[in-house]
């Protein structure tokens, strides 16, 4: 899973473990315009739990699993 | 574990020997296993015998006779609907078995295990709620979801009447002979076979345990008699009836002598609105009067909190399928089946 | 994710040697032209448009139908192993609750029970940064229907016995399973407030920023332009509520694995619309080597977007397999099926948009709220976001959370949602406008091919049949027709190669690790093979759904087609060329005076008389040539392309019953080069009939008092039948968009599941003269709208 920016600014890389549909495949670059509106209707799960809610039983979401969280894997490690 | 005995009987009596040696509970009759195995799949039963009536050949098949038909309860719905005297002289009966749930299930079903199907609210069809046709204390679908549920005469569970073979025969006046092995035959009504839920919530029929429906009869209908049944659903492929109305008419030339309006997905027990029929008898049948009985048919619905659109279908199905027995209107395009 | 920065491919791609290429662009009959493109010079030569191949583009029998008709395919349910043990979830029945103990033992002493796996908390390895954070040892229940351990048995219905007998003790916490309710401040709260993302400290959150608030998360905003000034721009505004339910997927084929653990291999027979997220997923989880995962998915009987991981099924079912050291086989049940697998969230929208007087959309405000169970995914401004030229834009969507099954992606994400309020929203500004619904589409949509697939529409029988006075009818049964678009994005999975390999004998195969979710992949990839060797498709050997072959993308964003038949073509032409190679010796002349063209092998100098391709092949030097090709990236990657189509409806609406009768469907889709239209088709009658049944009938329903869907079997939740599949007649628009060697786009998602419930939406204003504003548009909601309907004089 690629880092991903958005108009706010470059953010750390989401959780390893953060798993999506739209994890897979690529975009052509012009089609940013419509990114929001997907990924509002993408479902998350973790890969650790195949759930909805990670090992520490918050949800998980692109905007949620950052470091910080008590689970949060880098991927860069 | 969930282990039975399977006992397959070619005779009706040796089914019955079956089900008096062992009038116990647990011991459960399968025709064409419909609903039993829905049942059972879900764990609301767990018989200890099964006693499978399905090849008793002497209880299939239709007969003429001087007062009627006489029909063998392993009959299927499909033989019934595609039964030309029926089609013609029993029409209400035809058009009710052919259009029930789907052509394969037709082919399976017998009319016995139709008329005695157990209902099909989702509380009572859930082993997770207990409830009042399990004879515990409570009835979900009053403060649940009820928008499939019954618009009166529902007294303390509202689930509806399943079998639209019922409301057939209801209209044609029909009765059923159940058989005992100790207590020999006797004869019941359509209307008497069901048990209202505020007489026993835990029976939906008289049958006990030790008998077999062994026939339907239907008397032979005056002459100048046309009938229809149609049923409305949410889908028109294999749906449950939302709204259904049953139709015979006896016809003095152009005046309606005697009528008989039948309903099914009602009430819990199929039933006939004396009021629907009061606004045909001795008129000419027309829109009009088609309107106004079913109208009338409505009279005293005291609809649950999801389902007053159902008190807008039903006047609706009555007058259209009056106007379809009275051969001024073709069938429903629209209509379930 | 859907990432914002170019493939590394692509950039890659920029260094290879080019060669310019005219390739065909555009609609065959309306706007064909000629488009210069760079492409690599290994590509293969230019493909002309279907109208001058053999193959490709015609329509050829599925290459599997006798297999699936016969029953000779091998579903994952088909997989018997030597030894082979059948495992059943036990499954919470509560809505929400603490697990405070889990008593195996009874179901262990089953006979022939052989393992039994209780699914805990940090079952993947996970590792907490802050250990004192207590995390209890079993996971939160959320929904009724939640996985909580499974049993493995010698048997299935020792299984099921056995997995009755698991004790849960629970803790129960308060619930809600009602959007509404949920959205309170009071309401129980499905999950703790929001995680600590370390914000600043931890070098920032998560990659995006959205709120959580109770069982809120959102609302996610997008804005683009000034939208308050663009509805003050406004001549006309038009606002409204729109409110679609939930759907689940139900595929015909439930989720299922049978899992077979061996000390060096881990073999997963899957019902996967993604052998390779399957691989990933089970390697990452058990931390294994990719390759010691192997997936096999030969047949599969459909997914809709729910089918992608192992899920609980593959992770439990290989933990059991790994525990008894016996294979496992784990196939959910129907009523599994509809709580714990995912669905397609509901919507509750505020949909606000303002015109000029010319038309012109000068803004265009979503506010929506959905839930998508304890997950997320709720989402539906797609349409809104995409389909339309507005000045201004502004969406805020909100996930609700609430106790019942997590969504999954389902068949064109929030989009079938955003179309139904989206697109009655545009006929009801088009009616204030005094503007027919094409003339006012065709002034906010510049896309050329919308506009084509519109003059089709335009001069369609069933379009000019169209009485444009709403309410026309005056007795009770009352005829509308009406129209919606949809539109879909061009994802490419760069994860997709193929392996071609030609043998002595003449026969030809191609191997790739693509799944067939059903849309047929397998005879577009047998059909490209002919097209190039001159061999029928059946007689082509097509070898997929096994990541032991090179890597095949998953089916999921409409992505299949448009990304793997580019590699299988390069894979097929160089196989070719390797042939050329192999043969020209034995043919005493050199490859480059080679050519294989329809079957035939010929010189272009005349050295020898053309020579069939078999009897060629007997000439090869080795027994076997082969070549691997993987995805080229498109050739115009700043090129954005979409797909779509515009659908017209023919509905009754008996007034008085309150039933929608659809009669007909006339849909006319783009989905760049038909790579087998008959498929495509197929595609567009199965998104035509589930958006009819999504319109008409399908709804999970959850009893509010005790948190449990109440019609979880094919009785209760309703899927349209026969009788109520109306006619379909589709007719496909050839777009060339000169972007690979196959030029294919994808269909799957933007197949008629958009823009069905729309159309029938605004059939219904044009048979009634009333909106229609929330589905299932059951008789009671049907009832329920007309009886709101102003009178009107005449009516």
């Amino acid at each position: 899973m690629s880092a991903t920016e958005t108009a706010a600014g470059v953010k750390s890389p989401p959780c390893r473990c953060l798993r999506t549909k739209n994890a897979y495949g690529t975009s052509p670059q012009s089609a940013e315009n419509w990114l929001p509106g997907v990924h509002a209707s993408s479902s998350y799960w973790c890969l650790l739990t195949q759930g909805p809610a990670g090992p520490d039983e918050h949800y998980v979401h692109l905007a949620r699993c950052g470091p910080g969280r008590s689970c949060y894997d880098s991927p860069e490690d | 574990m969930n282990q039975f005995v399977f006992a397959d009987c070619t005779t009706e009596s040796g089914a019955l020997a079956q089900l008096s040696q062992n009038a116990k509970d647990g011991i459960v009759v399968k025709a064409g296993g419909i609903d039993l195995l829905d049942r059972m799949k879900e764990g609301l039963e767990s018989p200890t015998k099964l006693v499978n009536i399905r090849n008793i050949s002497s209880l299939r098949g239709i007969r003429e006779t001087p007062e009627g038909l006489h029909i063998g309860p392993l009959t299927t719905l499909t033989e019934i609907s595609e039964h030309p005297l029926i089609q013609s002289q029993y029409t209400i009966f035809s058009d009710a078995c052919g259009n029930a749930a789907t052509p394969h299930i037709r082919n399976m079903a017998t009319l016995g295990g139709n008329l005695l199907q157990e209902n099909r609210c989702w509380y009572f069809r859930s082993k997770d709620y207990q409830c009042l046709r399990k004879g515990k204390e409570i009835c979900f679908a009053f403060g649940g979801l009820n928008q499939y549920h019954s618009i009166m005469d529902y007294g303390s569970c509202p689930a509806v009447a399943p079998s639209s073979a019922a409301v057939g025969l209801l209209g044609l006046n029909a009765t059923v002979e159940l058989t005992s092995a100790k207590r020999g035959k006797r004869v019941v009504g359509i209307k008497d076979l069901y048990v209202m839920p505020e007489a026993n919530p835990t029976k939906f029929n008289v049958v006990e345990p030790d008998e077999l429906l062994t026939a339907v009869m239907i008397p032979k209908p005056a002459a100048g008699t046309r009938s229809a049944y149609q049923k409305y659903g949410e889908k028109q492929s294999f749906d449950w009836a939302i709204a259904d109305a049953g139709v015979v008419l006896e016809m003095d030339g152009n005046v309606c002598r005697r009528a008989v309006v039948t309903m099914g997905a009602a009430s819990p027990v199929v039933r006939r609105s004396p009021q629907a029929e009061a606004a045909l008898v001795g008129k000419p049948i027309t829109e009009e009067t088609a309107r106004a009985a079913g109208k009338a048919s409505m009279e005293g619905a005291q609809p649950l909190s999801m389902n007053a659109y159902k008190v807008q279908m039903f006047p609706v199905a009555i007058y259209r399928t009056v106007l379809l027995a009275a051969g001024q209107m073709g069938r429903d395009p629209r209509a379930a089946g | 994710m859907a990432t914002t920065k170019s493939h590394p491919a692509a950039d890659a791609a920029n260094s290879t040697p080019k060669k310019t290429v005219k390739m065909p662009y555009g609609v065959p009959g309306y706007t064909l032209q000629d488009v210069e493109r760079q492409v690599p010079t290994t590509e293969p030569p230019v493909l002309p448009v279907n109208a001058d191949l053999e193959y490709i583009g015609k329509s050829p029998k599925r290459w599997d139908a006798h297999a699936k008709v016969s029953g000779s395919g091998r579903y994952t349910a088909d997989i018997q192993l030597p030894g082979m043990l059948y495992a059943k979830f036990a499954s919470s029945n509560v809505p929400h609750a603490k697990v405070v103990s889990i008593d195996t033992s009874a179901a262990e002493k089953v006979p022939g029970v052989k393992g039994v796996f209780v699914i805990e908390n940090l079952l993947g390895g996970a590792r907490l940064l802050n250990p004192s954070l207590e995390v209890s040892r079993y996971p939160i229940v959320r929904y009724a229907g939640q996985p909580i351990a499974a049993v493995a048995a010698t048997q299935p219905h020792i299984a099921e016995e056995a997995a009755l007998l698991v004790k849960v003790q629970y803790a129960p916490k308060p619930f809600v399973v009602d959007m509404e309710m949920a959205r309170q401040s009071d309401a129980p709260p499905v999950f703790p407030g929001p995680a600590n993302q370390g914000g600043s400290a931890g070098g920032g959150g998560g990659a995006s920023d959205v709120p959580q608030t109770g069982n809120i998360h959102g609302p996610a905003v997008h804005k683009r332009g000034d939208a308050e000034q663009g509805f003050k721009d406004a001549d006309f505004i038009v606002e409204s509520k729109y409110t679609t339910q939930v759907q689940v997927h139900n595929a015909l084929e439930t989720h299922g694995v049978v899992a077979d653990w061996k000390p060096d291999l881990l073999t997963v027979w899957a019902s996967t619309q993604g052998t390779a997220s399957v691989r990933e997923e089970l390697a990452s989880f058990f931390k294994l080597p990719k390759s010691q995962v192997r997936v096999i998915t030969e047949f599969m009987g459909g997914g809709f977007g729910a089918k992608f991981g192992p899920g609980n099924p593959g992770v439990v079912a290989a933990a059991l397999s790994k525990q008894t050291g016996a294979p496992v086989r784990l196939m959910l049940d129907r009523k599994e099926e509809q709580l714990s697998v995912g669905n397609r969230p509901s919507s509750d929208q505020t949909l606000k948009i303002g015109a000029k007087k010319d038309g012109t959309l000068t803004a265009i405000q979503l506010i929506s709220f959905g839930t998508a169970g304890c997950g997320t995914g709720a989402g539906c401004a797609g349409p809104a976001t995409n389909l339309y030229q507005s000045a201004s834009l502004h969406t805020e969507e909100n996930d609700v959370f609430i106790n019942a099954g997590p969504a999954a992606a389902f068949r064109a994400p929030g989009h079938p949602q955003g179309a139904f309020a989206l697109e009655q929203t545009i006929d009801e500004m088009a009616e204030k406008l005094n503007m027919q619904p094409l003339e006012f589409r065709d002034k906010i949509d510049a896309n050329p091919v919308r506009r084509v697939e519109r003059q089709i529409i335009r001069e369609s029988a069933l379009w000019k049949s169209r009485n444009p006075v709403p309410n026309a009818d005056r007795g009770p049964i009352k005829r509308g027709v009406g129209l919606s678009q949809s539109v879909w994005y061009r994802h490419i999975e760069m994860d997709s190669a193929a392996e071609v390999r030609v043998h002595r004998d003449g026969s030809v195969e191609v191997l790739s690790a693509v799944q067939d979710i059903g849309t047929g992949i397998k005879t577009v990839m047998a059909q490209i093979l002919s097209e190039q060797f001159g061999v029928p498709p059946q007689q082509v050997s097509v070898k997929i759904g096994d990541t032991n072959y090179p890597v095949g993308p998953n089916s999921g964003g409409s992505v299949t087609t448009a990304s793997l038949t580019p590699a299988v073509r390069d894979a097929a032409w160089q196989a070719a060329q390797k042939f050329l190679v192999s043969v020209a010796p034995a043919l005493g002349t050199t490859p480059d005076d080679l050519v294989l063209t329809k079957g035939e092998v010929h010189s272009k100098s005349g050295h020898m008389q053309p020579i069939g391709f078999r009897r060629a092949a007997a000439k090869m030097d080795t027994s076997e040539v082969s070549a691997q090709a993987r995805r080229v990236p498109d050739y115009d990657p700043k090129h954005y392309d979409t797909y779509g189509g515009v659908d017209v409806a023919e509905i009754e609406v008996d007034t008085e019953m309150g039933i929608i009768h659809v009669k007909r469907f006339f849909a006319v889709h783009d989905c760049g080069r038909p790579m087998n239209p008959s498929q495509v088709i197929n595609q567009i009658n199965g998104g035509l009939i589930q958006g009819t049944s999504y319109a008409l009938y399908e709804n999970r329903l959850l009893d509010p008092t005790y948190g449990l869907m109440v019609n979880a079997n094919l009785d209760q939740y309703k899927i349209a039948g026969a009788r109520d599949i109306p006619q379909l007649h589709v007719q496909l628009v050839e777009s060339y968009i000169g972007q690979s060697s196959t030029d294919a786009s994808g269909i799957g998602e933007a197949a008629g599941i958009i823009s069905a419930a729309a159309a029938i939406g605004n059939a219904f204003y044009n048979a009634t003269g009333v909106r229609i504003r929330s589905t299932p548009m059951t008789p009671a909601v049907v009832l329920e709208t007309l009886s709101k309907a102003p009178q009107r004089s005449n009516a």
